[in-house]
């Protein structure tokens, strides 16, 4: 810290302190990058605000030392910047170099390696802290399930990077390799948009591309079994949250915010920047809008935006997933529109005397950074909202209905009292998209609130009495995995003892006379999985900080894909329960389910595997994927065929 | 009938934009009655209608049509004459089915279709030359649009084609070197449908095609008006597809809407340039675009002076820790190949959507035969872009429309041997109305399981079922038997028209 200019001869000297004092870590790094991609660049009137400096966590270890290394590597990514297909290296960018501290880091530029692993950085950083805020805990990448051919579970420190890993129009997230792929590819000639034609368009460039990226695995690090597609929504479900991540992350940058609301006028249904993904990559790709744009697109008679007209039957139609997720977005951002609206009526109301109508001609600017704060500010409890929700979904098989509830019930526990009408604006969204869930009478808050289980679950005080649950910010990551595990163990003790009318209200089959296709321990029980051990932040109605607990049981059968054929291959139907748990009485606050023993869901499941919809071209001359294909879920889904 | 008459020709009524005129050929071979006799030994068409021979080489299709020209001779038309790479005794197979061929028409076919470039469509015309050359004579010859010399987008594709087909069998051998068995092996296996590498390909097929016909052959295009044959005035043919349209005939999936997913690789045409740039590498002797070397250098994403060669990071402190050191299970030098396996599976479908999509019409009953060869999505998305405008019976005009053809159809020869997106649901199936409906698959349940392919697919088989009341010829199966709530009636009739051998099925349809 600098010393202040003393301005008063008068003022005694400030005290001498100690000569070699150093000045303490900073809260943040600040790092250039590009808030939408290079593309805006080159169009003067979104030149201004395609620049964004992104304030990332100066990470430090334990030792309050730097921890950042050249790369970067830190502690929840490392970037490596290899390009097999030019067979080429870049050097690592270091990011602690005075030279580049003293700017924001790098400037944007596409022609430098080292600008690229900065903006990729900047980037995860940036939706990480998201989740790491909204969830008031350490995030933790998936664990490493296989080492040639056998189960284990190991603890993944770090996400890996590529920046430049493929030569095509496509990027993903690696499950199994714990790391995310971006590829890279000469833009189209024939209909370049606003890049150059043949010139290279780099997927790590986009911010949304790379806020999509890094929120797969952000999911896949809470729900691996999000990836396994067991019904037509769990996949899209996955796309559309990575969207839905990208899209709010926008409305934190300032610059780009007050452009926008100037530009629409202050209604952000309109099209605008902030509501399309990966611009750039969608326009080079000869497309005039963006890859997935989530409330309207370019009618392609008339070349004009439209917005998207709510299909309530959409669902039973579209399938593919990146179309479907579509839906889910639209009725998300539907939600935020409706609940930013509300916000700055009264806003509206002042500036135009209580008319309601703008006067022609721009906004004033005062307005816009007052719309542009209630815009802000309903993003980001949208974006909370979001990931909170992520804790009460049911640890398989998930359904965009049972996300409805999840993002009800959660925020009834952050926000008990919703005077804004968010709860309202949510159902209202998803109603008008044919969103319910399955197994509700009535679309009312207290139906489709998760419902406690009922009855308690014996010894479930005690067993809590002795588990480690220190998983605050401030802790290690790797120590966190370690209890998660030893936590685990007990837990399965747990569960292995209770009557067997407990287990299957929490949709276990445990009792021996449980179905064959259970696999069975090594002591001939029904086999059980314990997946997650999580602690949950909420704020009781007295306004006190809780904890929760959240417990995640799975069971596993291996069935018939067809019945009724010997030779049938296998289909594999999961169920179990999330059990959300008030650390303080011990006593379960909501039990979802998704029980084991359904026959309904099974035979669902089955359909849903056979379904023609999902044939594709791959199918008809290789078969079904094996099971080294099947664990690249992502690659797949974006390369199509 | 003592008097010669003209031979069997070609096209009479026909004015569309590449209009030949009509001219008498007279054989020399022989004399006209011993060809007569010849002739009225082979396969017969009854004395209104059609009769349609499918013959049963396997996996592939080969069809041979009879009609019945007004002077009482027939009017043989052959559509394709293949069988899939890898068929056990193929060339063996294909000579018989070339004999039959010479034996049922008399040695002479009035008309040949090629439909498109695919070895299970054209390899009997290489394999079983001597005999097309020697004892058949072809007086004229069917082709798509995509295959004339003179048309710029066809040149532009068919350029395109053989050097993604070049370059794909050279990363085929990189993936193998490099030990990518499984991608390599899938490669090839798509690049079969272009014959076997280093051997003669479907490209020889179709200049040996060209040789064995007697006139230039016809480059058939959708807005063609349709063209009755000499000597049956009852018969009128509609070109469909392929559409003259680049961005259809890359349209292959029907479950990814909107064709976002096809637009991808569709207008980038650089991406797979980018890609064969470095499978190929530097010093690749595939001459075709791609190997250009001063492409290639900007290909690469970034200047010279910010590459490090593998050689030189295995020595570079952070690369020799972060990637060569630990955690191998992480390392990404093979992923990038995999997009080879979906540029094979492009440049196949590509070609099937250059299928000669052909709908042949018996004027006095408005029946219709329709025979997409392997048309996909993007080539039948593209049949209703068009209307013919004809004369009806009473010599009005009026306007014929893809639909009005299909809603017609009492023969669908199922597209692309049964598989799950060549037969169009709503614009497709869904829109054949007839109750006399047949379908022909010709498809090899053996091969195609040994393939591990998805033929025929079983939805698609469970609706044609429903469709045509079990009336479904398969080229591996025998006669279907009478499925429930058909009457006996209707079941013994159709029984009666369809003729079963183990070299074909034979089925007449009246007039």
């Amino acid at each position: 810290m600098a010393q202040a200019i003393v301005p008063y001869p008068s003022v005694p000297p400030l005290p001498q302190r100690q000569a070699k004092a150093e000045a303490p870590p900073p809260a943040f790094r600040r790092l250039r990058a590009y808030a939408f991609d290079p593309s805006l660049d080159t169009v003067l009137d979104t030149a201004v605000l395609n620049q964004a400096t992104l304030k990332v966590p100066w990470e430090v270890g334990p030792d309050g030392k730097d921890l950042l290394q050249p790369g970067p590597v830190g502690e929840y990514v490392e970037i490596i910047d290899y390009d097999p297909a030019s067979e080429s290296f870049y050097a690592p960018v270091d990011l602690n170099h005075p030279h580049v501290l003293a700017h924001d880091g790098l400037a944007p530029s596409e022609g430098n390696p080292q600008f690229h692993q900065q903006m990729v950085y900047a980037v995860t950083m940036t939706t990480l802290g998201h989740f790491e805020r909204a969830l008031g805990r350490l995030a933790l990448w998936s664990s490493r399930r296989e080492v040639n051919g056998k189960r284990v579970d190991e603890y993944v420190p770090r996400l890996r990077i590529y920046p430049h890993a493929l030569r095509e129009a496509n990027a993903y997230y690696s499950p199994v390799k714990k790391a995310l792929l971006f590829g890279y590819f000469p833009a189209s000639a024939a209909d370049p948009g606003r890049s150059l034609p043949g010139g290279t368009v780099f997927t790590c460039l986009s911010h949304d591309i790379v806020a999509h990226e890094t929120t797969h695995a952000l999911l896949d690090g809470i729900h691996p079994r999000f990836s396994e597609s067991s019904n037509p929504d769990v996949l899209a479900f996955h796309e559309a949250f990575a969207d839905m991540v990208a899209l709010f992350q926008h409305f934190t940058y300032p610059e780009a915010l007050r452009h926008q609301i100037a530009k629409t006028r202050g209604d952000l249904g309109k099209q605008s920047l902030l509501g399309e993904l990966a611009q750039q990559f969608g326009e080079a790709i000869g497309r005039y809008g963006a890859l997935r744009s989530a409330i309207g697109g370019i009618n392609p008679l008339t070349r004009q935006w439209e917005p998207a007209v709510p299909d309530p039957g959409a669902l039973y139609t579209v399938m593919e997933a990146h179309d479907r997720g579509a839906i889910l977005v639209a009725a998300v951002f539907d939600a935020f529109l409706s609940i930013y609206k509300h916000r700055i009526a009264d806003l509206l109301r002042i500036a135009t005397s209580g008319t309601g109508v703008l006067p022609e001609g721009e906004i004033s600017p005062d307005l816009v950074n007052r719309l542009a704060q209630e815009a802000s500010k309903s993003a980001q409890h949208v974006l909370t909202m979001c990931i909170r929700a992520l804790d009460y979904c049911p640890p398989v098989d998930l359904t965009f209905g049972e996300y409805l509830r999840a993002l009800l019930t959660a925020d009834e526990d952050i926000v008990p009292d919703d005077d804004l009408g968010y709860r309202i604006a949510v159902i209202e969204a998803f109603r008008r998209r044919g969103i319910y869930p399955r197994d509700v009478r009535t679309l009312s808050l207290d139906s489709l609130r998760w419902q406690k289980p009922a009855a308690d679950l014996p010894g479930l005080p005690e067993l809590l009495k002795g588990l480690q649950t220190a998983w605050d910010l401030s802790c290690d990551r790797s120590v966190v995995f370690q209890q998660m595990k030893s936590n685990a163990v007990l837990v399965h003790a747990w569960v292995s003892k209770l009557p067997k009318a407990t287990a299957t209200m929490l949709g276990l089959a445990t009792g021996p006379d449980a179905p064959p296709t259970i696999k069975r321990d090594k002591d001939g029980r029904p086999k059980v999985e314990v997946h997650s051990l999580r602690p949950l932040r909420r704020v009781g109605p007295d306004g006190q900080l809780n904890v929760d607990l959240i417990l995640e049981m799975t069971q596993k059968r291996v069935e018939k894909l067809d019945p009724s054929d010997n030779g049938s291959p296998t289909l594999v139907f999961r169920g179990g329960c999330t059990l959300l748990v008030d650390r303080e009485n011990g006593r379960a606050r909501y039990c979802i389910i998704k029980n084991i023993m359904s026959d309904a869901r099974l035979r669902r499941q089955r359909e849903f595997e056979t379904s023609p919809a999902l044939h594709s071209l791959h199918k008809t001359y290789f078969g079904e994927r094996d099971a080294d294909e099947q664990a690249e879920t992502f690659a797949m889904l974006h390369r199509q065929f | 009938m003592s008097k010669p008459k003209p031979l069997p020709c070609c096209i009479a009524s026909f004015n569309g934009p590449r209009s030949e005129t009509s001219e008498v050929i007279v054989s020399n071979r022989e004399s006209i009655d011993a060809f007569r006799k010849k002739r009225s030994e082979g396969l017969q068409p009854p004395k209104n209608g059609v009769c349609v021979r499918m013959y049963r080489q396997g996996l592939g299709d080969c069809f041979l049509l009879a009609f019945p020209k007004e002077d009482g001779d027939p009017f043989y038309m052959l559509i394709d004459c293949g069988v899939l790479l890898g068929t056990e005794n193929q060339e063996d197979v294909m000579k018989k089915v070339a004999e039959d061929i010479a034996a049922s028409t008399g040695g002479e076919i009035d008309l040949l279709v090629a439909t498109h470039e695919h070895w299970d469509h054209l390899s009997g015309f290489l394999q079983a030359r001597e005999i097309f050359e020697e004892k058949i004579k072809v007086h004229d010859l069917w082709l798509a649009w995509t295959e004339d010399p003179s048309d710029n987008l066809a040149r532009k594709l068919r350029t395109r084609r053989k050097e993604n087909e070049k370059a794909l069998r050279a990363t085929a051998q990189r993936l193998t070197a490099a030990g990518a068995q499984l991608a390599a092996g899938r490669v090839n296996e798509l690049l079969d449908f272009f014959g076997a590498s280093g051997k003669e390909t479907t490209e020889d097929a179709l200049k040996a095609v060209k040789q064995y016909s007697e006139r230039a052959p016809r480059y058939c295009r959708p807005s063609d008006a349709p063209v009755t044959l000499a000597g049956i005035p009852g018969v009128r043919i509609y070109v469909l597809g392929p559409p003259h349209n680049e961005k259809l005939i890359k349209k292959s999936d029907p479950t990814k809407k909107g064709g976002e997913v096809y637009g991808l690789t569709d207008s980038t045409p650089n991406e797979e340039m980018a890609f064969f740039a470095a499978t190929l590498g530097a010093d690749s002797d595939v001459k075709c675009s791609y190997g250009d070397l001063e492409q290639r250098d900007l290909t690469f994403p970034f200047d010279a002076c910010h590459r490090i060669s593998p050689e030189e990071a295995g020595n570079h402190d952070f690369f020799k820790r972060q990637y060569f050191g630990t955690d191998k299970w992480r390392t990404i030098d093979m992923d990038w190949l995999n997009l080879a396996t979906y540029l094979a599976l492009k440049l196949d479908s590509d070609t099937n959507n250059t299928s000669l999509v052909l709908a042949i019409e018996l004027t006095a009953s408005g029946k219709v035969l329709l025979f997409p060869a392997d048309a996909q999505v993007g080539n039948w998305e593209s049949w209703d872009d068009q209307e013919w405008r004809v004369n009806d019976e009473h010599g009005a005009r009026t306007t014929v429309t893809a639909e009005d053809l299909l809603a017609r159809t009492v023969l669908y020869k199922v597209g692309h041997h049964g598989s799950h997106n060549a037969t169009l649901r709503d614009l497709g199936l869904e829109r054949m109305h007839s109750p006399d409906l047949v379908a022909l698959i010709p498809v090899n349940k053996k091969m195609a399981k040994k393939k591990k392919w998805k033929m025929p697919f079983p939805p698609l088989l469970e609706r044609l079922q429903e469709k045509t009341h079990g009336r479904i010829l398969q080229l591996d199966d025998s006669l279907p038997t009478k499925p429930e709530g058909i009457s006996q009636a209707a079941w013994k009739q159709f029984e009666r028209s369809v003729s079963e051998t183990p070299a074909h099925f034979t089925l007449t349809i009246g007039g």
